[in-house]
């Protein structure tokens, strides 16, 4: 039984979607259109998790890391980036991707979509070597250049994952080259004598970002997670504030993928720009898998790794009813407080959240789902603006929750006090330098404050370690745009000249590295780059517009 | 005419060209049965349309303009007061940078929006007019398999007001690497030298 958004996408549901209508004004663009993704069984094969990385011995590297890192406590991975062939279904034969691989892992044994999970700890360094071993003369969608972007983390410019070679300035590998890059995980505002230890991320993740491709090479694969843990966010669930840890913290990553009826990836963001959107939707890789739950309390990191769809994430009973879950971390770290009693989580490409669900009022047998509510045909955005997006009737199903077992010990909690930290002073924001950044379509394609931006030129110099508040502007009609802003972490202050109200936006309590910027709507955020000077960028993160040059270069200064 | 009515006409009606490869069994297997190289991903067709160029020579767009080169494709009309003369001008700036490449290395291919009045002899006489060399080719056609190449291409916009109106159409440089499948798309307000930039890295040198 097809469900309406499957009707929706092949332009069967009552009267005619966008995509058909569309293809209609187009003439003959039916023609070349892929055929729609084989069929598969839902829920058949288990929720793959991506293995932890282990480190190798110490090597000299190609990177500086700041003088104020611990080195006692540094360690070194090794990372291959290359082509192999990985099962995203039970049924399926297996599909050509490009990924990372711990270089400790053998070559054949390692068939999961997603890299390696890093696992970081505030003040211990780290330094990665990755090595592109990616097909040199490869052909179709994708490019085998590539550069490494550590999405969340505070580094030296050299080691954030620039987009292109600019002059004096290497940030490129070509297939058969290698780049090491310097992680110190030191508090921002450690330069300055005010390191902040409440400006912690909590779950991060690392991905290609090579200039004009990077949608089609993370469409290939190449992105893993990278969680930090500390003091308080301990990673064991007996000690600090107690989450859920170990075998019960479960990283997710939704995407969505189209294939051809050899199960190989099928590609056409390329050419089309506006974002490419799969009708096959993977979890960690995997097309609709299931997971086995104990009777207890999970932590789960939900992040966006799609590069155009939007998801509003529920937990549902086998009959469609929402089930509460405690927010307690978007992408700049856990909250001051958890956001009790939540049932959906709106996310942009590129934004995370975690959440605790407990399983503990549920019998053994039960099966509850993930699912995405949100409703979106192309490559703007779901149906809806930003106060109210439009969701489907039924959601699509993710992932299986499967209940097993008896009543177990529980010792994780999620206590009434996460992570507090100060508010912006007041003055702070009063003396804050203020910049608004545009976002327009203009003769078909992306233009930043009415220009195409070249990444040779900065848009903005940012002079270190003083208060500036940007206002994101999005003039492009009907499309929603998240803004993603390397280097430093985003206060919300004002959504369309209000407060931010969302429970996780409210100033005080979150922060966040990618703003949705709904349809003609705008965003104050405040920042302060406190540590690292060079050249960083700031863009859309549906993959196809940052693609289309929807990026710019800012400098710190 | 009823949307389903022109699928069908258009599926009739027009010659599509399949560089798509059958992945999975065709990918040579290497030692550790891995691919040695990537298998060709399934890609959509580029359509294969009748054109024909400002010197009155008939040619289908994918197998005789597009097969086997690299391409820098412009959207444009010779009467357009808007956008085209920014792009022409571009585009004139990177003939002059490639000097002796264009033609051998890269191709340009400037597609009227407006067949109806820009016929063979008007888009000669408009090469001419903005120093066009062998390597460039203007291109005309029906407007049908003109607007079904462009939207192949990417350049057309989901807003139906907006892209009814052609201006909107002619600001984009389309960069393609037929042999290696890679293809890109820039803003004609950028300037020369990131477009040579992205254009070496669509050549992938």
């Amino acid at each position: 039984m097809l469900r309406r958004r499957e009707l929706l996408r092949l332009g069967l549901a009552s009267g005619l979607s966008a995509l058909g209508a569309r293809r209609a004004s187009a003439l003959g663009f039916v023609k070349g259109d892929p055929p729609p993704s084989p069929r598969t069984t839902p829920f058949v094969g288990p929720l793959p998790i991506p293995p932890v990385i282990t480190p190798v011995s110490p090597f000299p590297a190609d990177c500086t890391l700041p003088p104020q890192s611990n080195l006692a406590r540094l360690r070194f991975h090794r990372v291959i980036t290359e082509q192999r062939l990985v099962r995203l279904h039970p049924e399926l034969p297996r599909t050509a991707i490009w990924g990372y691989r711990d270089a400790n892992t053998p070559r054949t044994g390692y068939e999961v979509l997603a890299g390696p999970t890093f696992i970081g700890r505030a003040n211990e360094p780290l330094i990665v070597r990755h090595e592109n071993q990616l097909p040199r003369d490869h052909v179709g969608f994708g490019v085998p250049n590539t550069t490494v972007h550590f999405h969340g983390g505070h580094n030296p410019a050299e080691s954030d994952g620039f987009p292109e070679d600019i002059p004096g300035f290497r940030a490129v590998m070509h297939p058969g080259e290698r780049f090491d890059y310097c992680y110190p995980l030191l508090d921002p505002g450690f330069s300055t004598g005010q390191a902040d230890p409440t400006d912690r991320a909590a779950t991060m993740w690392y991905h290609d970002h090579f200039l004009d491709f990077t949608g089609p090479n993370v469409y290939r694969g190449l992105s893993g997670f990278f969680l930090f843990f500390d003091e308080l966010d301990t990673g064991d669930e007996r000690t600090g504030l107690r989450l859920p840890s170990g075998a019960f913290d479960i990283p997710l990553v939704f995407q969505d993928r189209r294939l051809d009826r050899n199960a190989q990836l099928v590609y056409d963001g390329m050419l089309d720009h506006n974002g490419f959107l799969g009708d096959k939707e993977l979890v960690n890789g995997a097309i609709q898998p299931y997971l086995v739950v104990r009777r207890r309390k999970y932590r789960f990191r939900m992040l966006n790794g799609a590069n155009a769809r939007f998801y509003g994430l529920r937990i549902v009973d086998r009959d469609g009813r929402p089930q509460p879950f405690d927010l307690i971390a978007t992408e700049g770290g856990l909250l001051a407080r958890p956001v009790r009693g939540q049932n959906l989580a709106i996310l942009t490409p590129a934004q995370r959240e975690d959440i605790v669900f407990d399983f503990a009022r549920f019998p053994a047998g039960t099966r509850l789902y993930f699912e995405n509510r949100l409703e979106q045909e192309d490559g703007r955005g779901p149906k809806g603006d930003f106060e109210e997006p439009e969701f489907l009737e039924r959601g699509v199903r993710l992932l299986e929750l499967r209940v097993e077992g008896g009543p177990v010990e529980d010792p994780s909690r999620v206590p009434d006090v996460l992570r507090p930290f100060a508010a912006i002073p007041a003055g702070e924001v009063a003396r804050a330098r203020r910049r608004t950044f545009e976002f327009e379509r203009r003769h078909g394609v992306w233009v930043i404050n009415g220009e195409s931006v070249d990444l040779e030129r900065p848009i903005a110099l940012v002079p270190r370690n003083e208060p500036e508040v940007w206002r994101l502007k999005n003039g492009s009609g009907g499309w929603w745009h998240p803004i993603h802003v390397h280097l430093e972490f985003m206060h919300v202050l004002r959504r369309d000249g209000r407060v931010a109200n969302l429970p996780e936006e409210r100033d005080g309590l979150a922060k966040r590295d990618v703003i949705s910027l709904g349809p003609n709507s705008e965003v104050e955020v405040f920042f302060k780059f406190r540590d690292f000077t060079g050249p960083f960028v700031f863009h859309c993160h549906t993959l196809e517009h940052e693609d289309a040059f929807m990026m710019a270069r800012f400098d710190v200064v | 005419m009823r949307p389903v009515a022109a699928l069908v006409l258009a599926v009739l009606t027009l010659g599509c060209q399949a560089p798509s490869g059958e992945p999975a069994a065709r990918a040579a297997a290497g030692a550790e049965g891995l691919p040695e190289a990537a298998p060709p991903s399934s890609f959509v067709p580029i359509p294969d349309v009748a054109l024909v160029t400002h010197e009155g020579r008939p040619v289908r767009f994918y197998s005789d303009l597009v097969r086997g080169r690299v391409v820098v494709v412009q959207f444009f009309f010779t009467d357009c007061q808007g956008i085209c003369p920014v792009s022409t001008g571009r585009m004139r700036e990177l003939q002059a940078a490639l000097g002796e490449r264009l033609g051998p290395e890269v191709s340009f291919l400037s597609i009227t929006l407006d067949p109806a009045h820009d016929t063979p002899a008007v888009l000669a006489e408009h090469a001419r007019d903005i120093g066009a060399r062998p390597g460039w080719t203007f291109l005309t056609g029906d407007l049908a398999d003109i607007t079904a190449l462009r939207y192949r291409l990417g350049v057309y916009d989901l807003d139906p007001e907006l892209d009814a109106d052609r201006n909107q159409h002619a600001g984009v440089l389309v960069l393609g690497n037929e042999p290696r499948q890679r293809w890109s798309m820039k803003p004609a307000t950028l300037s020369v030298r990131p477009l040579l930039a992205a254009l070496e890295r669509t050549l992938g040198t």
